[in-house]
């Protein structure tokens, strides 16, 4: 697999098809010619998921037709998955919002946390007309 | 002889999640959760067979569990057997929130 493999998905902005988004992240790493653990995998799902809902349920709140456009490439040296989701909704920057205290009981908010705390690095950026958020997470084991 | 006796019986409910615990699956199993919520204030969420929980998942046992101790009882957890969603509950300190509990037995035993 060279640098410039990458694999899009163009999908529509619905909780539905959240395994869908999980399913081709493994699928991909599984053949990234690198091995993989299973907590990576996991946790790349798991934060990329996180990032996906919080789309569908801000981004597109007032939109249940938008749609999510996914972009996973495979970088070299050392091995890393770039992630990047893009919307047409409203401007919404994950970074920008409080982490939780997770020493205090609460319903929500684990979701930024996560998606924080899993990644390597998290950045968003917004042109008129299409959010951009760009995740990338090192293949070394996360055991 | 003067005795007296009653019979106290413990309604313990158990519930035991096979697939995926996230934002489209999570408002189900927050209805049943309710629906259960509303016989008895002791759960046990048996978590063992769930592949995959995010936060959406999360909010849910929260949910459960905030509503049981309000009426008296709680919701305990039966650890996941997949070891990354076992990181996961760590890293959201779930386990300081909750009673955790290496299989259902475990779970139910003096709730």
């Amino acid at each position: 697999m060279s640098e410039c493999d990458t694999l899009h998905l163009d999908m529509p902005a619905s909780l539905r098809y959240l395994n869908v988004v999980s399913a081709s992240i493994a699928a991909f790493l599984e053949r990234c010619g690198t091995p993989v653990d299973h907590t990576t995998i996991y946790n790349t799902q798991l934060a990329v998921q996180e990032a996906c809902t919080n789309i569908v349920r801000h981004a597109y709140a007032e939109n249940a037709a938008g749609r999510i456009s996914v972009c996973l490439t495979l970088l070299r040296m050392p091995p890393r998955l770039r992630v990047e989701l893009s919307d047409t909704g409203r401007p919404f920057d994950p970074c920008a919002v409080e982490l939780p205290d997770l020493d205090e009981v609460q319903i929500g908010g684990y979701g930024l946390f996560l998606i924080q705390s899993l990644m390597d690095e998290v950045s968003y950026d917004f042109q008129p007309g299409c959010n951009r958020l760009c995740m990338v997470k090192r293949l070394t084991s996360d055991e | 002889m003067e005795l007296t006796v009653y019979e106290e019986i413990v309604r313990i409910a158990i519930v035991s999640p096979k697939s995926r615990l996230d934002a489209f699956a999570a408002p189900e199993l927050r209805e049943r959760l309710e629906t259960l919520l509303a016989g008895t204030n002791r759960l046990v969420i048996d978590l063992s067979a769930v592949p995959f929980i995010d936060s959406a998942g999360m909010a849910v046992l929260v949910s459960a569990m905030k509503r049981a101790r309000q009426a008296g009882g709680d919701v305990r957890l039966v650890w996941p057997t997949d070891d990354a969603a076992r990181r996961i509950l760590y890293l959201t300190k779930f386990d300081r929130v909750f009673v955790m509990a290496d299989t259902v037995e475990a779970a139910t035993k003096e709730f």
